[in-house]
């Protein structure tokens, strides 16, 4: 190996060392999760777990490393002495972009192999992917009261293969949608908008998990089989089941899965060599675009008036910033809603009203996500030591400048994401029992009503939190996400205190309202909610408390 | 005029080990322009953040147009106009919406003025502050610092970043809306030849230390660079304010603070001398990077 590329292996390695480690903890961790739970509720799904476990650290860690590799050395200020290098920039992204890979799919590799060694001796058991066979995954578990014929589990070959087959799907489709972050986040300057824009394209990424659905085999054969070359993720798709129990997921392979392997690795070889291409190539300085067309003219600025007193200066410039990073947020559950609908029922007359119904069900997922992106967004720009200096020098207290900020930031995850969802789908609240049958379980509830928009509100304080502790966007929203859903996993995977988790609260409300019982005293609502709540305030205060330390 | 419109006494601060002030002490009265100057790293900054609230000095005491920045930061900061090095604004907002946002926070805040330097200045009103060239950037700083017509203005390095052109303009500016109205103005800076036209006084911080604080004129008139031969400097002693002794051939160049007295006694030891004039700049290198070892003991002969 020359030195050149040995000094560049060794600087890349000391940069990414400490993320690889963080992504090697997670995969253990969820190993470690996929052996106890499945050990412990006899799911026999420990492969589509792991799956599962692979797809979420794969949306957060790709968005986490892109904005890195794509950015760093523009935010670090030491591009320029890359570029004085007597290497080509090319050489240096080409490396960066393989040491990034490397720490990002080496742990999905490494667990893998720890699942691997249960399967093998036959510690862990694995059910047959679905098929025509199999075509509901409630033949996986037992329902008590339910007289049904199981699925029989592989033989410890076909378990591994199913593994196998499964971790170079979540490799593949790890590395395809960080290359395509990083190729967007190349002509970029702001490692925060990278942040956010492979945020939103990792949305994209899971809603096109479903793809394959919107194109039925019988209609279109051709697309069907071969759409995996263009969104590796949905040569796999998960379906998710639950008793009062037990949660699991049901797996669906696509049929020519290596082959679209193949010609989706020879897409990423092109898209790497385009981002080597044009690495480093952003001007340090804004320059006047030729596509500044498109930017809409400060509508608002032409109407702006002083205002009177500093109160609704606050709320005037939280409402800017805030309500603008909600509304993308209701567009993007929207359009998953649409997805959906256009999945589910192809044919329909009455697709707008399927789209409102089945908002509630984009929501709950991407109400957790967003709430995060609102929170982390809203504090973190005014952090940075440039703006963070600005205000802070003006006449401005900080403890009021925080909880206008939080509160407005709160209401407007709360107005927007939830109280539109909620105002959109309100009819289908009064639906009779069979006209809900038809419309599917995901219909707007009253146990939604109860539990959501509480649950949103937790992950925005945590996401404040995060962001104040570390003034860094993306480590904030990080943090918010893995807390709650590294403590709903726990809780998932200890039997005797699964009905302490928000969501299973949520499910038991939920399926209890769905059989003609709305009580909130029921299924520890009220201690779980309640705790939810102070956990939302104090993770405020908390905020608050680190905020002021900025000041004298 | 008397009485001081900053004044800061005993002020020391300390990060962990590195001590960045040491009992720095100034006055600075009202209607004063005053130039901090220092190297990177001298405290300048520091002391500023202090002056605004944005800092907690370990010991000492400040004032800063009677408001105690420790006890009552919120009003002096509405009180004292700023404008930071580098300063970073909203980039999503106008001008125009950044100044109708600021308004209400400063009781003094007079729009009128602020629409009349944003004409002046020739700051697009409704252009994005991100799309706002460099200078005009700073302009609109300068504004933001003005609008409320603060009756002390505390400026940090702020030409910092601008071409020549650009930096000249905006000393311009500051003569023309800060000194003809009178303000005190404390002005941090690197780039001297441009604060000589603008500061009254001159204060230089060197390694957290106030190491000289005069008048401009003053510092210029007892600040000299005088010019010896090899014999004739061997028959004297060193000075009390030496700063700098260079050799050049057969001469030495010996930069001396109270440069009269100096002179008085070597014309009556009937020594050949010369005198020479610095400029702002000079005097500044001879404070902070002068070296007095150069001087020849007596009785050493001195090797040309």
């Amino acid at each position: 190996m020359d030195f050149v590329l040995q000094s560049l292996l060794w600087k890349e390695w000391r940069e990414r060392r400490r993320t690889f480690f963080v992504c090697l903890a997670w995969i253990l961790c969820g190993a470690i999760y996929v052996v106890f739970y499945e050990s412990t509720s006899g799911c026999r799904t420990p492969v589509s777990r792991y799956g599962t476990v692979c797809l979420i650290y794969s949306l957060c860690m790709s968005v986490f490393l892109a904005m890195r590799v794509s950015l760093s050395e523009v935010t670090d200020q030491t591009i320029s002495f890359s570029r004085m290098l007597p290497v080509l920039l090319s050489k240096v992204a080409a490396v960066r972009l393989g040491m990034a890979i490397f720490a990002l799919i080496i742990p999905i590799l490494l667990g893998a192999l720890v699942l691997l060694v249960f399967l093998a001796s036959g510690l862990l058991e694995q059910v047959p992917a679905r098929s025509e066979q199999f075509t509901s995954g409630y033949e996986i578990v037992a329902t008590p009261g339910v007289n049904q014929v199981l699925r029989t589990s592989l033989a410890a070959g076909g378990a591994v293969s199913l593994l196998a087959k499964l971790t170079c799907v979540s490799v593949v489709q790890t590395a395809a949608l960080f290359l395509v972050i990083c190729l967007l986040g190349a002509r970029r300057r702001n490692e925060v908008h990278v942040g956010f824009l492979g945020a939103l394209v990792a949305f994209v990424w899971f809603i096109m998990l479903s793809v394959r659905d919107l194109f039925p085999a019988d209609s279109f054969q051709l697309f069907h089989d071969y759409v995996g070359i263009l969104f590796p993720q949905s040569l796999v798709m998960f379906y998710n089941y639950n008793t009062a129990g037990a949660s699991w997921h049901d797996l669906d392979l696509a049929d020519r899965v290596w082959l679209s392997l193949f010609l989706n690795l020879c897409l990423q070889f092109g898209l790497a060599v385009w981002f080597t291409r044009l690495y480093g190539t952003q001007n340090a300085v804004p320059s006047v675009r030729k596509w500044h067309f498109w930017k809409f003219p400060p509508l608002f600025s032409l109407v702006s008036i002083p205002f009177f007193r500093p109160v609704f200066s606050l709320i005037w410039i939280n409402l800017r910033q805030s309500v603008p990073l909600a509304l993308a947020g209701l567009i993007l559950a929207g359009f998953m809603a649409m997805m959906q609908t256009l999945g589910s029922h192809p044919n329909a007359n009455n697709n707008w009203e399927l789209v409102k119904y089945n908002l509630p069900g984009s929501m709950w997922v991407l109400g957790m996500l967003w709430a995060t992106v609102v929170g982390s967004g809203v504090i973190a720009s005014e952090l940075t030591p440039g703006l963070g200096h600005f205000w802070m020098s003006r006449p401005i207290p900080i403890r009021r400048w925080f909880w206008f900020k939080y509160l407005i930031g709160l209401l407007a995850v709360l107005f927007v994401l939830d109280g539109t969802t909620i105002a959109v789908s309100w009819n289908s609240l009064f639906l009779s029992p069979e006209e809900k049958m038809n419309y599917g379980s995901d219909l707007l509830s009253w146990s939604y009503i109860a539990c959501y928009p509480a649950l949103h509100a937790l992950m925005y304080s945590l996401a404040v939190l995060g962001v104040c502790w570390w003034k860094k966007p993306v480590r904030g929203a990080v943090m918010a996400v893995s807390v709650f859903f590294i403590g709903s996993l726990v809780m998932e995977s200890i039997p005797s205190i699964t009905e302490f988790d928000p969501i299973f609260v949520y499910d038991n409300l939920h399926r209890a309202e769905r059989e003609g019982v709305f009580d909130l005293s029921r299924f520890h609502f009220p201690l779980i909610f309640g705790i939810v709540g102070a956990i939302t305030l104090l993770t405020a205060y908390l905020a608050s408390r680190k905020v002021q330390r900025l000041e004298v | 005029m008397s009485e001081s419109a900053i004044r800061i006494h005993q002020v020391h601060k300390q990060f962990g080990a590195n001590v960045v002030l040491d009992d720095v002490s100034l006055d600075i009265p009202r209607g004063q322009t005053l130039a901090l100057l220092g190297r990177n790293g001298a405290g300048k900054t520091t002391l500023i953040r202090m002056l605004l609230g944005l800092l907690k000095p370990d010991s000492g005491t400040m004032q800063v147009d009677g408001c105690d920045p420790t006890r009552d930061a919120i009003e002096l900061r509405r009180r004292v106009g700023y404008l930071a090095e580098d300063q970073t604004m909203y980039g999503w907002m106008t001008p125009i919406e950044l100044c109708h946002f600021l308004a209400p926070f400063y009781p003094a805040w007079n729009q009128s003025l602020a629409d009349d330097y944003l004409e002046r200045f020739h700051i697009p009103r409704h252009q994005r502050i991100e799309q706002l060239s460099k200078g005009q950037n700073v302009k609109l700083g300068l504004t933001l610092a003005l609008a409320h017509e603060p009756n002390v203005v505390i400026l940090d390095d702020p030409a910092l970043g601008l071409d020549t052109i650009a930096r000249k303009e905006f000393n311009r500016d500051l003569i023309e809306h800060l000194q003809a109205a009178g303000r005190t103005v404390l002005f941090s800076s690197h780039l001297l030849d441009e604060v000589e036209a603008v500061a009254d006084a001159v204060a230089i911080l060197d390694g957290g230390r106030i190491i000289r604080h005069a008048a401009t004129e003053t510092l210029r008139s007892e600040v000299k660079r005088i010019i010896l031969t090899s014999t004739g400097i061997s028959e004297v002693s060193p000075p009390a304010g030496l700063l700098d002794v260079l050799q050049l051939d057969d001469q030495f160049v010996v930069t001396v603070d109270g440069a009269a007295d100096f002179v008085e006694h070597l014309a009556e030891l009937g020594i050949d001398h010369e005198v020479v004039d610095l400029s702002l700049d000079e005097i500044f290198e001879s404070f902070v990077i002068g070296r007095t070892q150069g001087w020849p003991q007596a009785g050493t002969p001195v090797v040309v």
